[in-house]
């Protein structure tokens, strides 16, 4: 009886549902898996699948949620590395790592969508990812080019600039 | 989320309402919550580069410094000329524009945010003849402040100096940090100290010192043997799982005077100092002298699971729970089971780690059940160095008596090499296999 993998349907805000195994899902978000916790009594009735809705999150971000999900949290799909009895050679990386970089290859919107959606469904890995990638963004960048990379308007007067600057010169 | 208003500094008058005024639909990223931007900020490679975006408009401000965490990097090479000064004054500067950003001046620093990493890594050249005033002024931050990890680094030092008698260069102090976490210092063989209050005096008062910390790693120092002694110990430092003494110095303790002509010449006759580490709580360490080694280490951690060491001196162990043991060979550290003692006849282990030469072979007759054997090898190409392995393996054999299936992989320049074999003596027939030159640890469950 138990032997058919449970699943359940995640509606984003705009109201798309999507497919995904209740134990991958429940392994990754423990949003989702608090909110099955709840749902679980009342759900005797095996054959019933639960819809459960994601308000904040848009379609296009859950879709990409759940790709990166299933790729990271699916102990099926995930690449067995007999790490235990190898000595790794310098170079060698984690098998996701080529997928991490390629998933977070993406304009400014959407990391921002996905770091939201990262938070809110309290997926600490992908959260971590998303964040890592918007501080890379940052990184080793001048002020005027971090400016135009996010758009940020500099709202301070020339006075206040070069107190600013001052206050932080130890930085510079 | 979104909560963060009393947060937001007054003065910028932008913050979490950065939506109120015109902000440009475009900038998402000046648009997130104060939290959120701190979990970007302290991925940054360190402090500087998180405060540096205080420059881009109001709404960056003082996001910086309501980071809880303060990583201050100047690593190698030498330093550069900068507007911000020279680095210890940077280090100043950083530490208290930090603290003034949360809105804590010197006065309530008890109130202001707890960090839950301090991070100061000096490695610049110039920086050699920094002296230890400035360093206790920063290592005061951590006793305030830190409620997490203490992680300092000091750049390379003089020995002359120090032996001139400077003591502004010599010894760093390291201060009560009740709710540090993991405390690491590496400082290129100064002197620390604890602060400790003398015996006797704290014999009521007394109290805990190091309440929290699970975690102390100690690099490249100078310690007296009876301050560590004391510092570790279960009154002091209750909650201790880790410690790490790496490359340590031991100076015979302050009987007066501090005895510094003792450190030539009479290696380890004479000045030989005894170190006993007690700790109940203590679970794993790891020990290795620098330079020369010293009279008996004793240890006697109840514990104690993980035991990492690389000495020549005198050795007694006593942990009935010992499970897991590495042994650094060479030719100075070599096992010795007349001068080491680690645990009764017959003690099973875990795991042992050791290298593949006749120090290794002792220790595995001490320990000959172990559930899994590492085997540091250093196989160079040629018949001759093959059949040497093969020898020894003949004799690894013998101690493991053939009474399981020994199995091994290892990356090699051919990674996809598997070498099987039922026990070590039929290795021969898998000749073809095994690839050489061989460098790694091969690791083989019993």
């Amino acid at each position: 009886m138990a032997s058919e993998k449970k699943v359940v349907f995640l509606r984003s805000s705009d109201g798309e549902a999507f497919e995904v195994s209740e134990e991958v899902i429940s392994a990754a978000s423990v949003t989702i898996k608090g909110m099955i916790d709840e749902e679980s009594p009342s759900r005797a009735d095996t054959a019933a699948t639960t819809t459960l809705a994601i308000p904040n999150v848009t379609a296009a971000t859950l879709s990409r949620v759940l790709h990166y999900v299933n790729k990271h949290f699916d102990a099926a799909a995930v690449v067995g590395r007999p790490d235990d009895y190898i000595f790794c050679a310098p170079g060698d990386e984690h098998p996701l790592a080529r997928f991490d970089d390629d998933f977070v290859d993406v304009d400014n919107d959407t990391l921002i969508d996905l770091v939201h959606a990262a938070e809110y469904l309290h997926i600490k890995k992908l959260f971590d990812l998303t964040c890592k990638a918007v501080a890379d963004k940052l990184k080793g960048r001048t002020i005027d080019q971090i400016r135009e990379t996010f758009g940020i308007v500099n709202d301070y007067t020339v006075e206040e600039e070069v107190e600013v600057y001052r206050e932080n010169s130890w930085a510079f | 989320m979104g909560t963060d208003h009393g947060d937001v500094d007054p003065g910028a008058g932008a913050g979490a309402g950065a939506g109120d005024e015109a902000a440009d639909p475009d900038d998402r990223i000046s648009g997130l919550p104060d939290h959120l931007l701190h979990d970007i900020l302290i991925r940054l490679p360190g402090t500087a580069d998180a405060a540096r975006t205080s420059i881009l408009s109001r709404r960056w401000r003082r996001v910086w410094a309501h980071t809880p965490v303060i990583s201050l990097d100047y690593r190698c090479g030498f330093e550069p000329a900068s507007p911000g000064g020279r680095v210890p004054d940077r280090v100043d500067a950083a530490l208290a524009a930090h603290a003034a950003g949360t809105g804590t001046g010197v006065v309530s620093l008890s109130l202001s945010l707890s960090l839950s990493r301090l991070e100061i890594t000096l490695r610049f050249e110039s920086l050699n003849h920094l002296r230890t005033d400035r360093i206790a002024a920063w290592l005061h931050v951590a006793a305030q402040r830190l409620a997490g990890e203490l992680r300092i680094t000091l750049p390379f030092c003089y020995h002359s100096a120090i032996a001139d008698g400077d003591d502004g260069l010599g010894e760093v102090l390291l201060p009560v940090c009740e709710r540090a976490t993991s405390i690491r210092l590496d400082l290129s063989y100064r002197t620390l100290r604890f602060a400790l209050p003398p015996a006797g005096a704290g014999a009521g008062a007394g109290g805990v010192f190091f309440k929290a910390l699970a975690t102390l790693t100690i690099r490249l120092a100078c310690l007296h043997a009876r301050d560590l002694e004391a510092a570790v110990s279960s009154s002091r430092c209750p909650c201790l799982k880790k410690l790490v003494i790496e490359s340590i110095r031991l100076q015979q303790d302050n009987g007066g005077g501090d005895g510094d002509d003792d450190e030539d010449g009479d290696g380890d006759g004479g000045g030989a100092c005894d170190l006993s580490i007690r700790s109940d709580s203590l679970e794993w360490l790891e020990i290795s002298y620098g330079v020369r080694d010293y009279g008996r280490l004793h240890v006697d951690a109840p514990n104690l699971e993980t035991f990492h060491a690389c000495i020549t001196c005198g050795l007694c162990v006593l942990a009935p729970k010992l499970s897991e043991v590495r042994w650094w060979s060479s030719d100075d550290h070599a096992y010795d089971s007349s001068r080491h003692h680690l645990a009764r006849a017959g003690h099973q282990l875990r795991r042992l780690e050791v290298g593949a030469d006749s120090s290794g072979l002792a220790l595995m007759r001490q320990f000959n059940t172990v559930d899994e054997l590492g085997l540091t090898v250093n196989l160079k190409r040629g018949v001759e160095e093959y059949e040497r392995f093969l020898k020894y393996t003949d004799t690894l054999a013998k101690i493991y008596d053939d009474r399981a299936w020994l199995s091994a992989s290892y990356a090699t320049p051919s990674p996809e090499m598997c070498w099987r074999t039922k026990a070590c003596g039929a290795a021969e027939q898998q000749a073809g296999w095994l690839p050489l030159p061989m460098q790694g640890v091969m690791r083989m469950s019993m």
